[in-house]
């Protein structure tokens, strides 16, 4: 009986090992700030994005552990100097200097790149976008939701004031039109429609059209070795603007210097302003949460330019995927990286993601040309029109900040403009 | 061995010790560490000795950030205690209004920090709060409270007031209340006024209370983070921008390390001294052992 036992649990032992290998799979892991058991469109096309990948690779599972996404970059590189990042992580374009000056990322040219085809290639709409990740031969992240800033307006309110985009393509015109739509509606002394909303706030800002401004009139914020270059005439007429929206012509409300982007970014759903410079992500957020005003009225602009006939800069930013240096799993990470940006990944972003499309062939289908999406296809065109890339090498996560406090400091009177912007140089200067 | 009785107490105190030295002595090791080398991107890029201290020492936003902790602690700790003090004298007597009454006074120390933080910045919003519904029919419609230097200090101040006034009495109940009844009642039957009473016997029989309420809000509103952080975001400008928030943006925004351990290092001492000299007060006031 003794023999009988042993023998039949060595069997038992036996099959399972070999069971177990077959059946071996490799767990990827990978931070995001999505959730795929959470509601929304970006969300469900990552789901279903692991569900098809999975099933198109038994042997590799996806595991999504989501993440703040302020603090995605800092975490990514920090896991990597503790040893235990994930084998895939998402940063944000405004954190890419994180992963640029670390050796925490993969070259994904071997690995991802050099597998696309010709045809994908030629397909890609954000080659150009490559530059911004590249070092030394090397690329250290792939473009997988990219998305910028627009001029967003009220046009119920821009119609009854006899206005059109045309108006608001140039600051000044921004500037004249904010004058003409900032309205005490119910004559109780008191504004109740702001000409232009602005989160001037140092914690969750977002970009302004001062930062905007001083892009387009400076051609960027830095030089070649990433030092800060805007305590000039154009950071200073940019900021300018901001404090005179507030001071002199009063189409900002003062609590501005205290609201963060998204509290602003909530004043404007609850029709407190008729335009405000939001991320295009926001478009059908917008839409849904607009109270008081009709969510279909609101339209998309580029952003406006210093000098007419140019418009401004459409920031290319976003999110990317990059890949953990010292994965023991190079090459299915890879794998899944590659169908996350690769023609079907796009697709699913796209719809139901609603996210703008990477590639000619998505953007050119026809599901494409469906009314509710005219706030993807108007951003995309700006971006086709004006994308502008910021260098991935400097750190410029906090400059937006840096340009907020310039504003309070010369609203307040605490510093003049100069000072402000010198300080906010310096403040840049430090983080590279 | 040591199982013997002679290794008791250490084997009873060594796990506290084990506690301090992960959460405490090894962190505050690597702090310094970090202070002493130049930190970018979260990773150390070489030995800069005491250069993070003195680049610190010498940040005009630093200095700032020291005035607005001090104002703020200092008129904080003022108003808490106070306010802290009358509840618990008003509250003293058991009865059953009282023992609502004081459920209701500790509803805002019962809050979350971050939750009462944010309750609060939207009261003083202007354009959403409740502020400008009390403020507008007084002909103040344009006055934003968190947009203004000296009102966001004082809706800093209102927030930890508001919050902390509730620990002050609770820690001054407990003290009132073990203060032997007889006590008060001879001095009441000897003819004592009741400022007599509260100067002779209540008040020197409060010193330990009193000592540890001070101290322990002190070091509270020193280091807090969450009220500048959630209320006023240090702003507008750096009106309420606190050393902590200071340190913590240095840090976590910044990204400059060095310096924000060699700030925290600082703080880290301050502290210390400062609780040394609140106890030498008190000491040499009489009022503790």
């Amino acid at each position: 009986m003794k023999k009988f036992l042993i023998i039949g649990g060595g069997l038992l032992a036996a099959s399972l090992m070999a069971g177990g290998a077959a059946f071996a799979k490799t767990t990827l892991t990978m931070w995001t700030f999505l959730d795929v058991n959470a509601k929304g469109g970006r969300n469900l096309a990552l789901k279903q994005m692991i569900s098809d990948f999975e099933t198109a690779n038994p042997d590799i599972k996806i595991k999504v552990e989501p993440q703040v996404w302020s603090t995605l970059a800092e975490k990514f590189v920090l896991g990597s100097n503790a040893g235990n990042a994930p084998d895939i992580g998402w940063v944000n374009s405004e954190n890419l200097g994180f992963i640029m000056n670390s050796d925490a990322a993969s070259n994904l040219k071997p690995l991802v790149l050099d597998g696309w085809s010709e045809h994908q290639k030629q397909d890609f709409l954000l080659n150009s976008s490559f530059t911004a990740v590249t070092d030394g031969g090397s690329v250290r992240a792939v473009p997988l939701l990219p998305s910028t800033w627009v001029l967003m307006y009220r046009k119920d309110l821009f119609d009854a004031a006899g206005l059109t985009a045309a108006d608001v393509a140039t600051w000044g015109g921004v500037t004249k039109a904010a004058k003409t739509l900032t309205k005490d509606t119910n004559n109780d002394g008191q504004t109740d429609v702001w000409g232009i909303g602005l989160g001037l706030s140092q914690e969750r800002f977002s970009v302004t059209p001062a930062f905007l401004a001083t892009v387009d009139g400076n051609g960027g914020i830095f030089d070649d070795s990433c030092k800060a270059k805007f305590n000039n005439e154009a950071g200073r007429s940019a900021v300018t603007m901001q404090v005179d929206w507030i001071e002199k012509d009063k189409v900002t409300p003062r609590e501005a210097l205290a609201m963060s982007s998204d509290d602003a970014i909530d004043q404007f759903a609850a029709g407190r302003y008729a335009m405000m410079i939001i991320a295009n992500s926001r478009y059908e957020q917008l839409q849904r949460t607009a109270a008081g005003w009709d969510g279909a009225k609101l339209a998309i602009a580029p952003v406006p330019g210093v000098k007419a006939g140019k418009p401004g800069p459409a920031l290319l930013v976003g999110w990317w995927a990059v890949q953990w240096s010292k994965s023991p799993n190079q090459k299915a990470a890879a794998k899944f990286i590659n169908y996350m940006s690769g023609p079907q990944g796009a697709s699913l972003w796209n719809i139901p993601g609603e996210q703008i499309p990477t590639y000619r062939s998505v953007a050119e289908r026809p599901e494409m040309s469906d009314p509710i999406r005219q706030g993807i296809r108007a951003t995309s065109e700006i971006l086709a029109s004006s994308g502008v890339l910021m260098p991935g090498k400097c750190n410029w996560g906090r400059t937006q900040a840096d340009f907020n406090l310039a504003t309070q400091q010369v609203v307040l009177g605490q510093a003049k403009i100069e000072d402000a912007l010198r300080e906010a140089e310096q403040a840049t200067n430090d983080r590279q | 061995m040591f199982s013997s009785e002679k290794f008791t107490p250490y084997r009873l105190v060594g796990l506290a010790v084990l506690v301090e030295l992960g959460f405490v002595i090894i962190p505050l090791v690597i702090g310094f560490w970090y202070s002493v080398n130049r930190v970018q991107f979260f990773q150390i890029r070489g030995f800069t000795g005491l250069e993070n201290y003195w680049r610190v020492l010498n940040s005009p936003s630093v200095a700032n950030a020291l005035t607005v902790t001090i104002a703020f602690s200092v008129i904080s700790l003022f108003l808490t205690f106070v306010i802290g003090f009358g509840l618990a004298m008003w509250l003293e007597r058991s009865n059953r209004l009282n023992g609502v009454m004081q459920a209701v006074v500790l509803i805002p120390y019962m809050i979350a920090m971050l939750v009462g933080s944010m309750l609060l910045k939207w009261v003083f919003s202007k354009e959403s709060g409740l502020s400008d519904l009390a403020l507008a029919p007084m002909g103040m419609g344009d006055v934003s409270i968190l947009a203004n230097p000296d009102s966001a200090m004082a809706a800093l101040v209102y927030n930890a007031v508001w919050r902390d006034s509730a620990f002050a009495m609770i820690m001054l109940l407990a003290g009132l209340k073990s203060i032997p009844a007889h006590l008060q009642m001879a001095a009441r039957v000897d003819g004592a006024s009741a400022w007599y009473r509260f100067r002779r016997i209540t008040l020197p029989l409060l010193q330990v209370p009193i000592f540890i309420t001070v101290v322990r809000l002190f070091i509270h509103l020193v280091n807090t983070l969450t009220y500048p952080l959630i209320l006023t975001g240090g702003g507008p400008g750096t009106s309420t921008e606190t050393v902590v928030l200071k340190m913590y943006r240095l840090g976590f925004n910044d990204n400059v390390l060095g310096q924000a351990n060699a700030l925290a290092i600082m703080v880290f001492i301050v502290n210390i001294a400062l609780v040394a000299l609140l106890l030498r007060l008190f000491k040499k006031a009489g009022k503790i052992q």
